[in-house]
């Protein structure tokens, strides 16, 4: 033992070396990167199906009001998310057991009762009718409300084309930085579960495409519930440019359907307190006919452009009282100020808003960040916007502080007719604002405040051009190289065009 | 046309020197603890970075804990054991700067194997020996991070360790 502690301090000591390296490195190099804010809802077991990936602990509460419409609403509960404590404080982390007396809990490993493995548990918000899901409100860490709802789309869609699924009753549902998923209940008495689980492959980023490979046959460690494991699979079909897989076992049974972008996912299994411990109920021809029918119903098709499917996307923007319509009011009062700024050190990011807007989150730093060769990876996450087809670029000039994001929403006019747009600028010492013009000659402008300018505005008018008062010359030579100004316009005939 | 009226400029949060200064701080050593927990660079940074995020956001809270450090070291032990979150991350990040990585200095076989081996242990175990070791924290300290018994990190401890010389060994032996 005296070895391997020698070995563990020597190797501690080398890793502490490693870190001490990235403080001596040069102090004129940056990095940035940007987020979109991750989001994650009560139901935790998207987190759980992705092997913690969000690992962000989100405590979602459930639309009350809409709940209490459900035929069910005596059983609706809160659905709360626990991680091991990771990002909730102590004080918003409730006590798994507790919380959940009659929660599903799923255990991919019975032998193992490794605390991690029970880690994801969760109340069953029990709702017969999707459309009176919930509208499960996540809630980020200030406490704002994160509107989540794109499961709800596909499951309105997969209830309305499969006869079995339409009397099941959803369990859980839920969407997660890469995926959304439903449990279902099947309606015949038989307590057979159905996960629909949805889960992009971003087809334009191929090692993403890869990782989530090797993660499906591979990460299982810490797995709640693990993805299909592809290789073991078999081919069923090939329609479309769409891969069909399926492996049946008495126990558990999946389906799936594969194109470059997405895996889609159709899992059966019994009503259980551990997964996969009983049998299936449900006959293998019922359980082909239901898969078969929801990868129909969900449309799936090849995807071969760069552009995020729509059907991955969240695209409605949900409230109470349906879809959101931007107003000039609506929107001022949904893009409130709720940008955070620590001067030079720069932690800055903006929250979605209430209308589902406003997926721009930026950490930029530069005291942080010293020791980098070359500015680093700039994320707008354009295809997590919650508008199909949403478009965000953002720029960062090499080696230096300063860079500037523009994002557009959606792939087109809200039905105001307007694009709600969005400008971050940071690292803009000595500029006092920037000013956008418009392509009719409408002027935004957007002051600059400890180096950093944010400005939203709702349009149907593409961008002219993009100012910089006062910058230097290298500020602006950077700003006309690297903005690629979108042409937008909103369709003629729609509304506010 | 119509511009709905420009959002309001940015508003400055009150500057939290205190959490500047612990920022300043901890920085280091969570990444390293990331680094050694995660077995990369780039996806460490991404896991600090996160995790000072999440602590700024709540500072409130967080700062008014007695030790926010162990706070974010049970974020940061978290996060970096999800090998896929890295990975998913650390593969974005690649993808967006063509696939140049960082150049550091490489560390020994040895210790590359050592933290390699580590990181194949459960999720707890590699926590705990990372704390222990890269970290220098106590039992009791490792107990208040990972939010666990002082005999529970002790429990992990010793089997981390007995798994850890099994697989040394034999890959002693191999070589």
């Amino acid at each position: 033992m005296n070895r391997l502690e020698d070995q563990l301090t020597d190797a501690a000591e080398e890793a502490r070396r490693q870190v001490t390296h990235v403080e001596a490195r040069p102090a004129s190099s940056v990095r940035s990167r940007m987020y979109r804010h991750r989001v994650l809802t009560g139901a935790a077991v998207a987190a759980g199906v992705f092997g913690l990936l969000g690992a962000t602990a989100i405590v979602a509460k459930t639309d009350l009001t809409t709940a209490a419409a459900a035929p069910d609403s005596a059983t609706a509960a809160t659905a709360t998310t626990v991680n091991a404590g990771e990002t909730s404080s102590p004080a918003t982390v409730a006590p798994v057991e507790e919380s959940n007396p009659s929660g599903l809990r799923f255990n991919p490993d019975p032998a193992n009762d490794d605390e991690e493995r029970w880690s994801w548990v969760y109340t069953v918000t029990r709702i017969r009718d999707p459309e009176s899901l919930p509208v499960v409100e996540g809630m980020d860490m200030q406490g704002h409300p994160v509107p989540l709802s794109g499961i709800r789309e596909k499951l309105l869609t997969v209830q309305a084309t499969v006869p079995a699924i339409r009397d099941a009753m959803a369990l859980q549902s839920g969407l997660g930085e890469w995926s959304e998923h439903a449990f279902l209940l099947l309606g015949d008495g038989s307590d057979t579960m159905v996960y629909i689980g949805w889960n992009e492959l971003e087809s334009t980023d191929p090692i993403s495409a890869e990782v989530w490979k090797e993660f499906n046959t591979t990460g299982v460690e810490t797995l709640v519930i693990t993805l299909p494991d592809l290789d073991t699979m078999s081919s069923v079909s090939e329609r479309g440019g769409v891969r069909f897989l399926s492996n049946v076992t008495g126990h558990t049974a999946d389906y799936v359907a594969e194109t470059p972008s997405i895996l889609a996912t159709v899992r059966f299994f019994q009503l259980s307190d551990t997964y996969g411990a009983l049998p299936i109920e449900a006959t293998p021809e019922q359980m082909d006919t239901i898969a078969a029918e929801v990868f129909e119903a969900l449309a799936l098709e090849r995807d071969d452009s760069d552009k995020a499917p729509t059907v991955t996307t969240t695209t409605v923007v949900e409230s109470v009282d349906g879809p959101v319509s931007i107003s000039d009011a609506e929107f001022e009062a949904a893009a409130g100020p709720y940008q955070q700024i620590i001067p030079g050190t720069a932690f800055l990011w903006a929250e979605r808003d209430v209308s589902g807007f406003g997926t721009l989150s930026l950490l930029s730093g530069r005291q942080q960040f010293d020791g980098f060769d070359r500015a680093h990876a700039c994320m707008f996450l354009a295809h997590d916007d919650p508008k199909p087809n949403a478009s965000a670029e953002c720029y960062l000039t090499e080696g230096e502080a300063y860079g500037f994001g523009l994002a557009m929403s959606g792939d087109g006019c809200d039905e105001s007719g307007f694009y709600r747009m969005r400008f971050a600028g940071w690292g803009l010492e000595g500029i006092p604002s920037v000013h956008i013009t418009l392509a009719d000659g409408t002027e935004i402008v957007i002051p600059v405040e400890n180096d950093v300018a944010l400005g939203a505005w709702a349009t149907d008018q593409g961008i002219d051009r993009i100012e910089l008062v006062n910058a230097t010359p290298e500020q602006k030579a950077a700003a006309a190289r690297e903005f690629v100004l979108p042409a937008v316009a909103c369709p003629v005939g729609a509304p506010g065009s | 046309m119509v511009v709905a009226q420009e959002e309001p400029a940015v508003t400055a949060a009150p500057f939290r020197l205190d959490f500047a200064s612990f920022y300043q701080r901890e920085l280091k050593p969570v990444i390293g603890l990331a680094f050694v927990l995660s077995g990369s660079r780039s996806g460490a940074e991404d896991l600090a970075q996160d995790a000072f995020l999440k602590a700024y956001k709540q500072w409130e809270t967080v700062g008014a804990y007695d030790n926010p450090g162990a706070w974010v070291r049970r974020v940061v032990s978290n996060g970096s054991v999800s090998g896929f979150r890295r990975r998913k991350a650390e593969a974005k990040a690649l993808a967006r700067i063509g696939g140049s990585g960082f150049t550091v200095p490489d560390m020994s076989p040895d210790a590359v194997a050592t933290w390699a081996a580590v990181r194949k242990l459960p999720k707890r175990q590699a926590q705990v020996i990372a704390l222990r070791y890269y970290d220098r924290s106590s039992i009791a300290d490792i107990a208040r991070i990972l939010e666990m018994s002082e005999n529970t990190v002790k429990t992990h401890l010793q089997r981390a360790k007995q798994t850890l010389e099994a697989q040394l060994d034999e890959g002693g032996d191999h070589a």
